[in-house]
């Protein structure tokens, strides 16, 4: 079918899956009723259920319903326990605004912590609440006599966790089962990557100079022919076209930013639109040693005191960030993802919400070339007058 | 339904002819003699079209013009039609009363007809969920009556849309955008643009004084064109995107082949930095912006156009649109658990 785009309904179920699929919701609820029967020998969480799309009124609905609150009810009437065995507990000391690990067990550590030259392993503030909730861990005080209460942990660690808003999205992707750790300008200006000048050497400005020159003179001539003069200078003077793509050549006058030279910005970032977490994808074989490049790299925002960035202000912050995709990937994933990008978490009262922006240039790809191949037969001539 | 062939019908990306110069085979002196020619005598004839230009619309009168620009490079819109002029088609076909439906058709009637099935597989399924087995003849029915209710040609100022020949008379324009015209009488010169009152050719240098009356750097007619001709002259195809809200859509070739990829809004940036920060957008704006955008699976685009600080000293119109520049950033929504795995 040759439809037109114009309507929500005209999206074909089957067009841009994968890739375009996270623009819909994530929201969905879950389904309770397959808890109960997961047995202590299943081992892959339950999948989400279908979202309804509305209430049929039928007595099946409901009982669906019921058979789904009586199963989060028992659900959340089970005992909360954790084993001895990986229960960690870490001494707060104010003054270096970190917590000292008494003893390091459980699977925590792969991703959580840094070792001094003692081997004493030290935790962040944000790592030491986001244990404390989870209940994993006991924390106490310098003298390692008085056991921290959540409330004093909380008073103890949020100051230094550079705002509520960067905890609230730390511990989200923590509990998404992301490898989240601090970047290095999570405390502020760190010395900016080196920016690369323009390269365009003199020679090759000269010859584009002179081809530039010789084509308006082509096409003035060719206005002379035609008896037409360019009073303004129309950039497709109706005179002989070999091709498409010296059409659109013609036509691309207006400058751009492009990748292929570079974008050169000299200014420094500013706060809050600096990166304040890496984060990695979970993977059993990441090591706090060695992590590598990052899959992600998260700014995050207070919705209430900070409004979208100008773009000087996230060019500021690309400068700051390597390129994305190697020489490999395709117009379009450099068109949707961008040469350079980065996450931003915007937290609005405590809500999360992330918008990945993404540096592009549409002036760099070529999308015509392919088109001009099957250029023939019927033409639109339109009638002279 | 049997597809049409839109690569026979949408042959060129834009209402300019090329003539390909015959293959050149350095040995052969007839085919040197031959591209010589060609190289020197291809025809240097000039297209030029009627446009009427009215206060505040620029619209195409010719039917063949219409078609011909709406074709190659999809400008415009049929005043009568959802983009596509296609009203004189569809008029023609209610008025023959053609019996059954025709293969294909105007989009509108595409649209139609999905709704209709859509509909009808709602009742159905509706219907088995309340446990109710269909009635098939009932059903049948009440659809046949709507079906002839729905083709009924009895309109009463029917007999007023043919001319003396019996022919449906051309009564539909083809509106362009303010953009669209000035690409077209400017870039493309494949246009002339009249005044309806007066009758007057409007040039161009008279055109774009009267599309930016304040000649301010920022006005909006250039800077949406800046951004217009950019997207255009790099080979995509780009329609107003008021419908999605955002400035325009982008078509990797247009309506008929594909879903616009990209949503564009068209900011200024100005050199003045205080200026740009007293116009920074709130969160809730991106947010709302990136729903519609990714709902109808597309991806919004920022194209920022810098603002020269004055609008003075040029001589041609490429020597105003070379004091902008463009810069694109994209935003997307960003879900973690659907790029965790």
């Amino acid at each position: 079918m040759d439809d037109l785009d114009e309507d929500y309904d005209n999206v074909p179920a089957t067009q841009g899956r994968g890739e375009q699929e996270d623009a819909e919701s994530d929201d969905e609820q879950q389904d309770w009723r397959i808890l109960p029967a997961m047995g202590s020998n299943r081992r892959s969480l339950p999948k989400r259920g279908e979202k309804e799309y509305e209430p049929t009124g039928s007595s099946s609905d409901r009982n669906n319903l019921d058979e789904s609150r009586q199963a989060m009810y028992i659900a959340l009437n089970g005992e909360r326990r954790h084993t001895s065995k990986v229960h960690i507990s870490g001494i707060w000391y104010p003054h270096l605004q970190k917590a000292k690990v008494l003893v390091a067990r459980g699977p925590h550590f792969k991703s959580i912590g840094k070792a001094d030259s003692n081997g004493v392993i030290w935790l962040l503030p944000e790592e030491v609440i986001y244990l404390m909730e989870r209940g994993s861990m006991s924390l106490y005080n310098a003298h390692g006599d008085t056991n921290i209460s959540l409330q004093g942990c909380y008073a103890a660690c949020l100051g230094a966790c550079h705002g509520h808003e960067r905890y609230l999205v730390y511990a989200h992707l923590k509990r998404l089962g992301f490898i989240v750790q601090r970047a290095a300008s999570f405390d502020g200006y760190v010395g900016e990557e080196t920016v690369q000048k323009l390269t365009s050497s003199r020679a090759r400005k000269l010859w584009n100079f002179l081809v530039q020159k010789f084509a308006s003179f082509c096409i003035g001539l060719r206005c002379v022919f035609a008896k037409k003069i360019p009073s303004f200078g129309p950039i497709v003077c109706g005179g002989v076209w070999r091709s498409y793509d010296s059409i659109y050549k013609a036509l691309q006058i207006i400058p751009f930013y492009s990748h292929r030279g570079s974008i050169a910005t000299r200014k420094s970032t500013t706060a809050p639109f600096r990166v304040a977490y890496n984060i990695w994808k979970p993977r059993p074989s990441f090591k706090k040693s060695s992590p590598g490049e990052p899959d992600f790299r998260v700014v995050v925002v207070n919705a209430q005191k900070d409004k979208m960035p100008t773009l000087a202000q996230v060019d500021a912050l690309f400068a700051t960030l390597p390129t994305a995709h190697g020489s490999t990937s395709t117009s379009q994933q450099r068109l949707r993802d961008g040469y350079k990008n980065v996450i931003i978490g915007v937290v609005d009262c405590g809500i999360i919400s992330f918008v990945k922006f993404g540096d592009v240039s549409f002036g760099d790809e070529r999308i015509f070339e392919k088109k001009a191949a099957n250029s023939t037969t019927t033409k639109y001539r339109p009638t002279k007058k | 339904m049997k597809k049409r062939n839109l690569n026979a019908i949408y042959t060129t990306p834009l209402p300019v002819e090329v003539v390909p110069l015959p293959p050149l085979v350095p040995h052969n002196p007839l085919s040197v003699a031959y591209y010589v020619y060609q190289l020197f005598t291809a025809y240097l004839e000039l297209y030029t079209d009627s446009v009427s230009s009215y206060v505040s619309r620029i619209a195409v009168d010719s039917y063949e013009d219409m078609q011909g620009l709406w074709k190659a490079g999809f400008f415009g819109k049929g005043t009568q039609s959802r983009s596509d002029p296609t009203w004189e088609l569809r008029t023609a076909k209610r008025l023959q009363e053609a019996s059954g439906e025709v293969e294909g058709g105007a989009p509108e009637e595409v649209t139609a007809r999905r709704r209709a099935a859509r509909k009808k597989f709602k009742n159905a399924r509706a219907l088995a969920e309340q446990g109710i087995v269909a009635n098939n003849t009932a059903m049948e029915k009440v659809e046949t009556s709507e079906e002839s209710r729905r083709q009924a040609p009895s309109r009463r100022e029917d007999t007023q849309l043919r001319d003396s020949e019996g022919k449906v008379r051309r009564l539909e324009k083809l509106q362009l955008t303010f953009q669209e015209a000035f690409f077209l009488a400017y870039a493309l010169d494949i246009i002339d643009i009249y005044d309806d009152r007066t009758g007057d050719l409007v040039a161009v240098p008279y055109l774009l004084g009267l599309l930016m009356p304040d000649w301010s750097p920022d006005n909006s007619f250039i800077i949406n064109y800046v951004a217009y001709h950019h997207y255009r002259s790099h080979g995509w195809c780009i329609r107003n995107g008021v419908k999605f809200g955002v400035d325009y859509l982008l078509y990797r070739r247009g309506p008929p082949f594909s879903h616009a990829e990209f949503g564009v809004i068209v900011v200024p940036l100005y050199s003045d930095e205080s200026k740009n920060q007293l116009t920074r957008k709130d969160w809730s704006w991106s947010s709302g912006v990136n729903r519609v955008v990714g709902g109808v699976k597309k991806v919004l685009v920022l194209c920022y156009v810098e603002v020269p600080d004055c609008t003075d000293k040029w001589h041609t119109v490429e020597e105003l649109l070379k004091k902008y520049k463009v810069r694109e950033l994209v935003l997307r929504r960003w879900i973690p658990s659907r790029n965790r795995d």
